[in-house]
């Protein structure tokens, strides 16, 4: 009975949406499941599990993505909206995949590399980033419990039904909540330091752009890894050990101007020309040799130079 | 309430048909809703998509790193959006004139995608850098006597023999005026392509050149073999007047 809406498919922000929506229908993740919004494709509800062998394990947690309008080569914000003790709720979390750091976003990455990394930040020591919270693990665990009883309320009604449809895919997929709480220790790892940006933040429009900081944020490992790895344990250990090594973003060399290049290749003539020079010079040689030999030759015969000369 | 919408009905999507997602790919979607499509096409055609749109390729570049993309999305990141010229993928620095493009069977003249969203000109792709061809493998059996004559004149190596005598005889001709005849017969070279001679310069007349090498580098061979025949004759003829006249 839902009419069929026709997108702007002119708009390459909308094609590249659509292809993701496509391509998660088509591949869907255990641990992560991710919907737009019918009237508006720029708007996204999600939801994952809490991540293995962690206090947040079993828990289903929802949450909001927007895309701007020049996705991909602009970084989405995300929002928590169910409580988990990690991430604040309704309200924009800052990671160096969100619209934080867009100095750090990759074109390539998508909605999936990004609920796949934020499935990994979840055990990570939150540092006092903006957005998060520093619970305690019991308490995280009684959060997580509660999560899966009923989702959150959050919206107009037909996000709302969203909401509840994607809740009802979750509990079918969610494992059984462990009953021990495991041993992680996750103070090693430090996520993004975001305190600079509290001030810098707009919590506007659709399309709210933050400033570019200078701050050194930990980056994202590559799309490539993230995008082939569908199960979150495999993703989280994954994503672990690419945080615990400090990696330094070489520095940008600047690019050759088109005067440069085209020197380059002229240089390339000169050359063969300089080669080919050599072999006339060493012709020339072998002839004035011959010239020369004929001339001693020549100086033998004592008489007939002098009476030349 | 009855009836979905067309996003929640996730299990009856599931795993679409390849055939259906082939063929939206291929010319213009006859679907128009997002349901139709099937993304089962993926794992088959994704080699060729583009990262950044996630769609086939238009105007294809290849970086150093080896990753594709459209050159309107690359063009459009490493000069609108990005804070350093580095791969949208790796982080690797890109350098726009080590691209490489991938030209396949279709025509590239056409721009089915108008950059005019962005508000940005994007001008043409880069374009290849063509290597010299490859030597021919009978080269040396061809002229038996060449080699003396060659390596007593210090000439280049023989991997570049067959472009550096038609610049070698221009140099002969500039240095003797009794060799004038050789620079007027260069021009016949270039009856078989432009740059025929040269390692670099793209031609189009050349795509698929290499499918029907042997065939036509006959005609070449021949027209080196005259070159040098006459070239030795003179040079003889020379040093022979040399030996008279003294």
């Amino acid at each position: 009975m839902a009419a069929t809406i026709q997108y702007n498919r002119s708009n390459p922000a909308v094609k590249r949406i659509l292809q993701e929506v496509k391509e998660m229908q088509s591949n869907p993740s255990p641990d992560f499941m991710s919907l737009p919004l019918e009237e508006d494709i720029f708007e996204w509800q999600f939801a994952i599990l809490g991540p293995r062998d962690s206090e947040f394990e079993g828990g289903i947690y929802h949450g909001r993505i927007q895309l701007p309008s020049d996705y991909p080569f602009k970084p989405p914000s995300f929002m928590l909206l169910t409580p988990s003790g990690r991430f604040e709720i309704q309200k924009k979390i800052c990671l160096s995949i969100s619209n934080y750091h867009p100095e750090h976003w990759q074109p390539s990455w998508s909605v999936r590399t990004a609920l796949v990394a934020l499935i990994a930040f979840m055990p990570t020591n939150p540092g006092g980033a903006l957005g998060s919270l520093d619970y305690k693990p019991e308490d995280r665990r009684a959060l997580a419990i509660k999560s899966r009883e009923v989702p959150p309320k959050f919206g107009s009604p037909q996000r709302q039904k969203l909401i509840d449809e994607i809740h009802e895919q979750m509990l079918s997929k969610a494992p059984p909540i462990p009953q021990t709480l495991p041993n992680v220790p996750n103070e090693e790892l430090a996520p993004d330091s975001c305190d600079e940006h509290a001030d810098k933040v707009d919590e506007g429009g659709n399309t709210s752009k933050s400033m570019s900081g200078s701050s050194s944020g930990h980056p994202v490992p590559e799309a490539e890894s993230l995008a082939a790895e569908n199960t979150g344990e495999a993703s989280a250990v994954e994503v672990a050990n690419h945080q615990v090594p400090e990696a330094s973003r070489r520095e940008s060399i600047p690019r050759v101007p088109s005067s440069l290049q085209n020197a380059a290749i002229a240089t390339q003539k000169p050359k063969h020309d300089r080669l080919l020079t050599l072999a006339a010079l060493g012709l020339t040689l072998a002839i004035m040799a011959l010239v020369i030999k004929k001339f001693l030759k020549i100086n033998g015969l004592g008489g007939f130079i002098e009476g030349k000369f | 309430m009855s009836g979905g919408n067309a996003w929640s009905p996730l299990p009856s999507h599931g795993f679409g048909s390849e055939s259906s997602g082939m063929a939206n790919r291929a010319g213009e979607p006859v679907a128009r809703t997002n349901s139709d499509g099937g993304g089962g096409g993926s794992k088959d055609s994704g080699s060729f998509e583009c990262n950044i749109c996630l769609d086939l390729a238009q105007d294809p570049v290849v970086t150093l790193c080896g990753h594709l993309f459209c050159w309107p999305c690359l063009y459009e990141w490493l000069h609108v959006h990005a804070h350093s010229q580095e791969c949208p993928v790796c982080k690797a620095v890109v350098e726009e004139g080590k691209l490489v493009p991938l030209y396949g069977r279709g025509g590239s003249s056409a721009v089915p995608r108008a950059r005019s969203v962005a508000g940005v000109e994007i001008p043409s792709r880069p374009t290849g850098q063509r290597p010299s061809t490859a030597p021919q493998p009978d080269h040396n059996n061809h002229y038996p006597h060449q080699n003396p004559w060659f390596n007593g004149a210090g000439a280049p190596p023989v991997a570049n023999g067959r472009w550096g005598s038609y610049t070698f005889s221009a140099a002969i001709g500039g240095l003797f005026p009794l060799l004038s005849f050789q620079v007027h017969g260069f021009p016949q070279a270039t009856a078989y392509g432009p740059a025929a001679g040269f390692p670099y310069g793209y031609g189009h007349s050349f795509h698929g050149w290499h499918g029907h090498g042997f065939p036509r580098q006959a005609p070449q061979g021949q027209q080196v073999d005259a070159y040098l025949k006459v070239l030795l004759l003179a040079v003889g003829v020379l040093v022979i007047a040399s030996l008279i006249a003294f």
